[in-house]
């Protein structure tokens, strides 16, 4: 299990926002969890990834308790995410909003970064090595031809891949996408089914996402987590979840 | 490769040029002048020291004058030479442990920045967690503190009647060396990974931490070194007055740092030298404004002492209005801009 959660609960003075819930993320494949508008999906992340810090339960990654960490010290540990409304380095370029994202990675201290003699402070390779990385990195998700463009420039599809691709700089081994699809048509939608699979596939990683778009979630998902009032209502493959009576009254209420 | 060797000799040219200038202008200019362009460059420094913190890492913090007293009664402190000492400290004697150390001015000006660093790694602690307008007010508030304290500690500081005979320094070429260091540093800085955290840092605090970024450690160092540049520059500052006493360090010092960078554009290194140079000239230029003046035999009574001032808050105002990026805002002047300017023209021409 890449990640494993255990009765986590949040709750926001009376209300409950996420209800013990237990996620078990074997390592490797596309996971989803889905539910309606206000289910603490999103609750659910911010915990994750240290933003919150939960009222119950714990979080493990990699079997290592990962509760309520600093959201800076669980993405060194190798937990990146992306944010549902993008949240890029707006004034920031395409390159550097990237390449930002490789500053966890500096060995260097602050004193060998602004005295950076060569041969004498390791930093000039260590940045050398960083901005061929950041590269090879827009080259490979198809972003180099904006390398220089200031990243709020850039059209919404082009923005969401920047975004994931500055999640993928820091190196994560589990990448978390909050509602990635969201505002994107269907054509839109399918070009990004396919790269987040391509993404999966290149990087070696396990993701976890959020989505509404259903025909995203069934397309790419593997496995798939119903949330509702903050409980997991059912879990399973898309198969079984499509069925699933309890997931069609979540989704479309339950007719009396 | 090649290029980058090309840029780096430019560049050694121009801050040669620079310092030449100095050296030469030092000698050359009356005494008025050259106090006024050395104050120039004191405020250059002390003003980028406070673009480190608000204009590049997005922090709103006042208290460039407490730091500035540090370095500046450093300087006081250790520099006055001690047979002169005692004149001075008249109502109390100064403390005996102090009153026999002498430090040549360099290393009086060094330590008032490492203190005024070490107090700000104290203080930073607490104050870093407040956010925007609460670590302003914690930050100004702690900047009265200190001129309090100064007020106070009579046998160190000499309370409210201040430092005198402090050796005066008028060295055009020694404060444009410290000035033109503190460019490169902040420059080497800000050009590094640690300078782009710290940009993250001010976009977005939220994803800055979420990509690795600690944001209590990178606050910290900005807070810290910010204040170290403040402290020398403090110590520059009570060098060139001559007597450091504790109303010179009232918090409406700093809003004269505001006003820079703001002018020259947060975040911006070249802006903020540019506005340093035409806030501290205008300051002096405008003097006309605080005397009396006389049109057609009549005396406009707005003209008096404090009408400078209100100039100033409008052109702030204005700024704040209508030039919100400042002159420079987040660039920076480079070889590169100025070898597109040629060519923009060029280009023109092209078009016809």
């Amino acid at each position: 299990m890449i990640l494993r959660t255990e009765n986590l609960t949040m709750r926001f003075g009376g209300v409950t926002a996420v209800d013990s819930l237990n996620l078990n993320v074997p390592e490797g494949g596309v996971f989803a969890i889905i539910g309606p508008n206000g289910a603490g999906k999103t609750t659910a992340f911010n915990m994750i990834t240290g933003a919150y810090a939960p009222t119950g339960g714990r979080i493990f990654f990699e079997d290592k308790d990962i509760t309520a960490r600093r959201p800076d010290a669980i993405t060194k540990a190798g937990i990146a995410r992306t944010f549902q409304n993008i949240r890029l380095f707006k004034d920031l370029t395409v390159f550097e909003n990237v390449i930002t994202a490789k500053h966890l990675h500096l060995k260097s201290n602050l004193l060998q970064a602004v005295f950076r003699i060569p041969g004498i402070s390791p930093y000039s390779a260590e940045e050398r090595t960083f901005r061929r990385q950041t590269d090879e990195l827009l080259e490979k998700l198809g972003l180099s031809d904006q390398r220089d463009a200031i990243s709020s420039s850039l059209p919404y599809g082009r923005q969401r891949k920047l975004e994931i691709a500055r999640a993928l700089a820091t190196e994560p081994k589990l990448l978390l996408l909050d509602e990635p699809a969201a505002g994107m048509n269907p054509q839109e939608t399918e070009e990004l089914a396919r790269f987040i699979e391509r993404v999966r596939n290149e990087f070696r990683l396990t993701i976890l996402l959020i989505e509404h778009h259903m025909d995203l979630v069934m397309d790419i998902s593997e496995y798939i987590y119903v949330m509702d009032f903050g409980v997991n209502i059912a879990r399973g493959a898309p198969a079984e979840i499509q069925g699933d009576p309890k997931v069609i009254s979540a989704y479309l209420g339950s007719g009396e | 490769m090649k290029n980058i060797n090309g840029k780096t000799v430019l560049t050694l040219g121009v801050i040669a040029f620079t310092l030449i200038l100095a050296f030469i202008l030092n000698g050359a200019l009356d005494s008025y002048v050259r106090r006024i362009l050395n104050l120039c460059a004191i405020y250059a420094i002390i003003s980028l020291s406070l673009n480190l913190v608000n204009g590049f890492t997005g922090m709103f913090s006042l208290g460039q004058a407490g730091f500035m007293a540090i370095g500046a009664y450093a300087v006081a402190i250790f520099t006055v030479p001690a047979e002169l000492r005692a004149s001075g400290f008249y109502l109390e004697p100064m403390m005996p442990l102090l009153a026999n150390i002498e430090l040549p001015l360099i290393a009086a000006l060094l330590l008032g920045g490492l203190l005024a660093a070490l107090v700000a790694f104290v203080i930073g602690f607490p104050v870093l967690r407040l956010r925007g307008d609460y670590l302003a007010i914690a930050t100004l508030g702690f900047s009265e503190i200190i001129r309090i304290l100064f007020t106070n500690m009579q046998s160190v500081t000499n309370g409210a009647l201040g430092i005198k005979n402090v050796p005066q320094l008028s060295n055009m070429f020694l404060i444009y060396l410290a000035a033109v260091i503190t460019i490169a540093l902040l420059h080497l800085l800000l050009t590094s990974s640690y300078g782009r955290a710290l940009k993250a840092i001010r976009e977005d605090e939220i994803v800055a931490e979420a990509m690795g970024i600690n944001l209590l450690k990178h606050k910290l160092a900005a807070f810290v070194i910010s204040a170290f540049f403040a402290g020398v520059g403090g110590g520059l500052y009570g060098a060139l007055l001559g007597t450091v006493d504790p109303k010179n360090f009232i918090f409406t010092l700093t809003y004269n740092f505001v006003l820079i960078i703001v002018l020259g554009g947060l975040g911006s290194i070249s802006g903020t030298v540019i506005a340093s140079f035409i806030i501290t000239i205008g300051m002096e230029w405008l003097r006309f404004f605080d005397e009396p003046l006389k049109l057609f035999g009549i005396e406009i009574l707005i003209f008096r002492p404090g009408l400078r001032m209100v100039v100033f808050s409008v052109l702030l105002m204005v700024i704040v209005l209508f030039f919100q990026k400042g002159i420079m805002g987040q660039r920076e002047i480079s070889f590169d801009m100025l070898r597109r300017i040629p060519l923009r023209f060029g280009k023109r021409r092209e078009d016809r």
